[in-house]
């Protein structure tokens, strides 16, 4: 299946750039919506009834609330009356924010929580020597829906913040909902940056094509030649965790660290080029994470486009709600201002868990962020106030170092339970670092060739992270290269990735862990 | 704008204030900070932020937080 998507979208892409490339500029668009909704119906069958379910309602929900909108005609009205009519017209455009999310939130919870729910009560009513029996739904998870939806539901929201106008032909609101590069992996995109791009009809250029082709490479680059690699020695260690211990499971919690980020970056970085062969720019999901200062700044530079979304969208909301202000106005100021904080920072980090997946592990991983980003959030205004006393800049070197090395440790514990298969294995692994070690043959898991190409491929992304760093863009460096070098620099990584890379007889490819949200 | 000043250095205290212009972009100040200022800003000059006002551009700097501040004020 991984394997089957990849060449897929390639050969996928590679036809839509033709007919893309030969229709008229005006019509680019719709060629685009068509390619999109043949490979999701290619890849889900009756699973796209569910995309064309949030198209059809995200697009009159919008024509709707920006009807409401456009009835408040405040001439001629005092300030009072002015006030009420406001306050009429936003309720009514709530309510119909209400339903659209209920209908869409509900297909969500129906088809990707509802079994986990289930199960959950009835082992909660057998606890209290209830028996209970729950129905088991058992329609396949239609691809990218967490994406996708959450991508729709943000359009609707930007339109009743007045961010921008619902959009009139349905057409375009199904491209923003439903591009092809986008749900698999993702990134998150916003209406008002991507739909101007999506329907400009831009020409396939030879910069964009090659550019596009170099991400492409690039994101395969990480899969093959990385991902596919550290995945022999992650599961090898976290399929047989209780013959590990002590140094061995530090290992495999580094190894699934980079598998994951080598993994997931790169399927961005395939979205990434496709798309930029249509000359539209999807936005960074990725911002070198391990050099994060704390766990906030991780998830900051880790998944970016999600967590925007839960900021914009829950954390910002809920921090400025008037029912939450006007309970925190009641206690002294600083409990307020710690529940003002708090309170939405729980309820991002419990979605943002459930988002991840339908278990108690994925909920447990949310909220051992949010009791990090709690503490950071005690602790850092005294860190400040001493780094201040004594003058000492929080660029230091010292300082520096320290904060990576500590966000890098608390990020793999994090990389530990996301991985093992539920939490008493997590436990388990945990205390195994300090209650045993174990005999681990490396060679006997992979071997040597493998091995040095995994460490020559990883040591590739630490130097153009460290290129990266250091100012220098590989990027704007190759788009000012001639197309003829271009395309030999295209051609020759390409080669590399199919005659190195880990793939075919003797691997089993891992699944796209993050596909799989 | 004084009493911003004295908001912000509360919360996020160690920071030139005065000559900053990229407090959200330059992730100065972080989504949590904005939570309590924002929170904070309500309550001192009793206006309403709302998510539509929580962009960067609005809180890059102590001018800009003051322009929007004026802004609610007048509504």
């Amino acid at each position: 299946m991984p394997y089957l998507i990849l060449i897929f979208f390639v050969v996928f892409t590679l036809v839509t750039a033709i007919i893309y490339a030969v229709s008229p500029q005006k019509f680019r668009y719709i060629i685009l919506l068509v390619a999109s909704l043949i490979s999701y119906g290619l890849f889900c069958g009756f699973g796209t009834a569910f995309l064309i379910t949030t198209i059809v309602t995200t697009y009159v929900a919008a024509i709707i609330i920006d009807k409401i909108s456009q009835s408040y005609s405040p001439e001629g009205l005092s300030k009072q009356e002015r006030k009420k009519l406001k306050a009429k017209i936003k309720t009514k455009k709530r309510i119909i924010l209400a339903i659209y999310v209920f209908i869409n939130i509900g297909i969500l919870l129906i088809l990707k929580y509802f079994n986990f729910f289930a199960s959950s009560s009835v082992k909660f009513f057998s606890l209290l020597k209830v028996n209970v029996s729950a129905p088991v739904i058992s329609i396949a998870l239609p691809l990218g829906i967490s994406y996708y939806t959450l991508n729709a539901i943000s359009y609707v929201v930007d339109v009743l913040r007045g961010k921008f106008k619902a959009e009139k032909n349905i057409l375009k609101t199904a491209l923003f909902i439903s591009f092809f590069p986008q749900l698999h992996e993702g990134p998150f995109g916003r209406y008002d940056s991507l739909i101007p791009q999506m329907t400009s009809g831009e020409n396939i250029k030879g910069k964009n094509l090659y550019n596009g082709i170099g991400r492409m490479i690039w994101g395969l680059f990480k899969i093959f030649m990385v991902s596919n690699r550290a995945a022999i020695v992650s599961d090898e260690i976290f399929n047989n965790y209780s013959n590990y211990g002590g140094i061995i499971v530090i290992m495999g919690m580094i190894v699934y660290t980079i598998q994951l980020y080598a993994e997931f970056s790169g399927y961005i970085d395939i979205a990434g080029g496709i798309s930029k062969i249509f000359g539209i720019q999807l936005s960074k999901n990725f911002d070198m994470p391990f050099l994060a200062r704390n766990v906030g700044d991780f998830w900051r530079r880790w998944h970016i486009s999600l967590g925007s979304w839960f900021r914009d969208y829950i954390f910002y909301p809920v921090s400025t709600s008037k029912l939450l202000n006007k309970i925190v106005k009641k206690i002294n100021p600083v409990a307020a201002n710690f529940l003002i904080v708090t309170i939405p920072l729980f309820i991002v980090w419990f979605l943002t868990g459930l988002w991840h997946g339908a278990s108690s592990k994925y909920i447990v991983y949310g909220l051992y962020y949010f009791v990090l980003m709690i503490i950071f959030n005690l602790l850092s205004p005294i860190a400040d106030k001493i780094l201040l006393k004594y003058n000492i800049s929080s660029e230091n070197i010292v300082i520096k170092t320290l904060s990576i090395t500590k966000t890098l440790l608390l990020v793999g514990i994090g990389m530990l339970m996301f991985r093992a298969e539920n939490l008493s294995i997590f436990v388990h692994m945990i205390s195994s670092v300090f209650s045993k070690s174990a005999e681990f043959q490396l060679y006997e898991v992979i071997d040597s060739k493998e091995l040095i190409l995994f460490i020559i491929s990883f040591s590739i992304i630490l130097i153009s992270a460290f290129i990266k760093l250091k100012g220098y863009n590989v990027e704007s460096k190759f788009n000012t290269l001639s197309l003829y070098s271009q395309y030999w620099i295209c051609f020759t990584a390409f080669c590399v990735v199919i005659i190195f890379g880990a793939y075919g007889l003797g691997y089993i490819p891992p699944d796209p862990i993050y596909g799989g949200f | 704008m004084e009493r911003i000043y004295e908001i912000l250095s509360t919360i996020k205290p160690g920071v030139d204030y005065e000559n900053a212009e990229n407090l959200v972009d330059g992730k100065i100040l972080t989504s949590l900070n904005i939570a309590r200022l924002v929170a904070m800003l309500n309550d001192e000059f009793d206006i309403e932020i709302t998510p539509i006002h929580l962009i960067p551009e609005n809180f890059n700097s102590v001018k800009s937080i003051y322009k929007l501040v004026t802004m609610l004020d007048g509504e």
